[in-house]
């Protein structure tokens, strides 16, 4: 145990460790699969975007014009009118029970009103169990309004001219995939490096390798090493993936990317490991893990917006390396920018991984003594 | 069926449950703490998105225009040095956009003549910079009309109601998806534990040799994790009531008979997974992250399913969190009661019906695999 650390005996540790992994196809398929096939999935399935609102609509002028408004709605395909009915209790009924998202009510007397030069009222009722979605229906038909009322008129003196930077095509999945390449990294790192050194204790070999002059670096790097070259591939591979799915542009420096992500994913095989320490077996192992990886993946920005998170959750998410690393990845793939935009979060994550490291290890000792 | 043997099936497995005391207490406590987390933190609506604006204009209309962008909730306006180039800003991440208001323009409006006011929204994330084009833009056509020569009145006055919510409570869209959520997940991981376990200790030989029935065996062990499920449920929906204050918003019986259903999918999807695999790493794998994963994703918890890809939204409808998460928004937030949600519970009558059929096809010879 006390032996000098010892590049022949790790090499030979590690050896052992590849082969054992290697040896296991299910770890493989667990290891590789699921990272690629997340990210392609849910890459087309998260969609914040509200598409295909379904509104009833009522038209009760039945005018020209009545029916040119509505066709506005429908135009762009956001509002995807359904149903109806006869009158605007109908509506009203249908926007309670929740069959449909939104109601349209246009009054008898509309075309009156515009003919008489007044607006012509109209109503637009919201479900808001989802107050997200309704907000945005919202925003959307205020402008579909807007735009409306400009038909005809010479173009508004006040215009903004906008220019969407980084990502002008509006494409959800190089916002999304970001996110979910950390935090799928997090999760089967996280589970695979736990349940990979619990084994150990599970099985009673870990006795063994205590009988051995390995020390407890040499048999964490050990173990660590091969789950690390897989985290690796699957990282470029799912990269790769996205790239040709979804156009996922890599406007940064390659070899920045890859040096800050294998400091994470050390950080999220550490944790790993740590857990494995509190746990005797595999089914303690998973539900630690996942009790684990949940809050990081939340509270990281992949899903939902930090900005909106009360301040208190705000500061606690600086502590979690998920956050800094979306952020990384995000900054060096979409924006292009190098190492002194993103330090801040370097650091951040290269302290998180030092920290992780040196409890894992200090940990995984005492319990091999 | 022997119901004696179904009850003592169950009575063993609630007995092993117990003794596990650290699976005991996460069974509890990861349910808990997921609620308090997601019911705390997740918030979907925009707020505080960071605006760098460069005024060069430095007139009254444009400390309006200014003012006028800040009191919207959702942005924040940070005044920036004129001299710094928008990309720039952009590219330090401190802001999500940049607005310049160039010199004369409050004169250009006064005139009548035409005055843009230049955007450059950081587009990374798409949410963000459609929410900053719609503020942008209602904002110039609000303040344009003040400032410009009147223009004729609008055609059309849109008159917006939301219901149900209409303080825009998000708690009460999240936490009763997080209740789906969490019964979506827990019981199925606890079921496919303990069908796994068994086979791979190898103590399933035993109930093999004795005179069980896979329908007994099945039944027995679904009973148990039933218990389980409810008291999770119980929880989780008494700390939502304390906590965030949610309310039975109309008739409660959809949710009465839908949560026991969905336990049951649940239960029966864990037992199915347990009997497919045969180590309960890869059983946990299949119910930990797949499961998981779709119940979040498919069932609407954040995002709408309609926004969703076609094949996605087909596939939602297998997913049994889908349909109980409608009942359960349909409880305390809306109220419509059956007429709203009774295709939801029938739905999960016919998926629990299926599952329980998945999960006796692999054990109905009740022997070793070959």
């Amino acid at each position: 145990m006390s032996s000098a650390f010892s590049w022949r005996r790790l090499f030979v540790l590690l050896r052992k460790e590849f082969v054992q992994i290697l040896g296991n196809r299910q770890v493989l398929y667990i290891l590789l699969f699921p990272p690629i096939v997340q990210v392609t999935i849910l890459g087309y399935a998260m969609n914040p975007l509200v598409k295909h609102l379904v509104f009833a609509v009522v038209d009760e002028s039945k005018t020209p014009a009545s029916r040119r408004l509505v066709y506005a709605f429908t135009a762009n395909g956001v509002f995807v009118p359904q149903g109806g009915g006869n009158d605007a209790a109908d509506v009203y009924r249908a926007v309670q029970s929740g069959t449909v998202d939104a109601g349209l009510v246009i009054p008898v007397d509309y075309a009156q009103a515009i003919a008489r030069g007044e607006p012509g009222n109209v109503q637009l009722v919201f479900d808001g169990v989802n107050s997200f979605m309704a907000n945005l229906g919202a925003g959307y038909a205020t402008l579909i309004v807007q735009d409306y009322n400009a038909r005809g008129e010479p173009p508004p003196p006040l215009s903004p001219q906008i220019t969407f930077a980084y990502n002008p095509g509006l494409v959800t999945a190089w916002f999304f995939v970001p996110g979910l390449l950390g935090a799928i990294l997090m999760i089967t790192g996280l589970l695979a490096s736990a349940s990979e050194s619990v084994r150990e204790k599970d099985e009673g070999t870990l006795e063994q390798l205590l009988m051995t002059p390995a020390s407890s670096l040499e048999v964490l790097l050990a173990k660590i090493g091969p789950l690390f070259s897989l985290f690796l591939i699957a990282l470029v591979a799912s990269l790769a993936v996205s790239r040709l799915l979804f156009g996922l542009p890599f406007r940064g420096d390659f070899l920045l990317f890859m040096g800050i992500s294998s400091v994470y994913i050390v950080a999220a095989i550490s944790i790993g490991i740590l857990i494995s320490t509190f746990a005797a077996t595999q089914q303690q192992v998973v539900l630690i893990s996942i009790f684990t990886a949940l809050p990081l993946m939340m509270l990281s920005g992949a899903f939902a917006p930090i900005e909106s998170m009360p301040p208190f959750w705000q500061t606690v998410s600086l502590i979690n390396p998920l956050r800094h690393y979306i952020t990384i990845v995000r900054d060096i793939l979409l924006k292009g920018v190098g190492i002194d935009v993103i330090w801040p979060n370097v650091l951040a994550l290269v302290a998180f991984a030092i920290v992780a490291i040196w409890i894992s290890a200090t940990r995984y000792r005492s319990q091999l003594r | 069926m022997n119901l004696r043997r179904v009850w003592v099936q169950c009575i063993k497995e609630l007995v092993e449950f117990r003794r596990d005391r650290l699976t005991l207490a996460l069974a509890f406590a990861l349910p808990v703490g997921m609620l308090l987390i997601f019911g705390m933190a997740i918030r979907l609506q925009i707020t505080n998105i960071p605006v760098g604006v460069q005024d060069f204009d430095r007139s009254p209309f444009s400390r309006d225009f200014i003012s006028r962008i800040n009191a919207s909730q959702e942005l924040i306006v940070i005044a920036e040095p004129l001299d710094r180039s928008p990309m720039g800003l952009l590219d330090r991440g401190n802001v999500s956009a940049t607005i310049v208001i160039p010199p004369g323009t409050q004169q250009a409006l006064a005139a009548g003549r035409p005055a843009p006011i230049q955007s450059l929204v950081d587009a990374t994330d798409v949410v963000n910079a459609l929410t900053i084009k719609q503020i942008l833009t209602a904002t110039c056509a609000f303040v344009g009309a003040t400032y410009a020569s009147p223009s004729a009145p609008p055609t059309v006055a849109l008159h917006e109601r939301i219901w149900f919510n209409p303080g825009g409570n998000e708690a009460l869209f999240i936490v009763p998806g997080v209740f789906a959520v969490i019964l979506a997940m827990y019981p199925t991981l606890l079921a496919a534990i303990a069908m796994v376990r068994d086979k791979e200790r190898g103590t399933i030989v035993q109930a093999y040799a004795s005179r069980l029935r896979a329908s007994e065996l099945i039944a027995g062990k679904c009973l148990a994790l039933e218990c389980i499920g409810l008291a999770e449920a119980l929880a989780i929906m008494a700390i939502g009531f304390a906590v965030w204050g949610v309310r039975f918003a109309g008739d409660p019986l959809p949710l009465l008979i839908g949560t026991p259903l969905l336990v049951c999918c649940q239960v029966l999807l864990g037992l199915l997974i347990g009997a497919r695999t045969n180590t309960v790493t890869s059983a946990i794998q299949a119910s930990g992250s797949v499961n998981s994963l779709v119940s979040v994703l498919l069932s609407g918890f954040l995002y709408p399913v309609t926004s969703m890809p076609l094949v996605f939204q087909w596939l939602s409808y297998i997913v049994p969190a889908r349909h109980y998460i409608n009942i359960t928004r349909d409880a305390f937030v809306r109220g419509a009661g059956w007429p709203g949600v009774w295709t939801e519970v029938l739905t999960l009558a016919v998926i629990a019906s299926v599952l329980a059929v998945g999960a006796w096809l692999p054990m109905r010879r009740m022997q070793m695999a070959d």
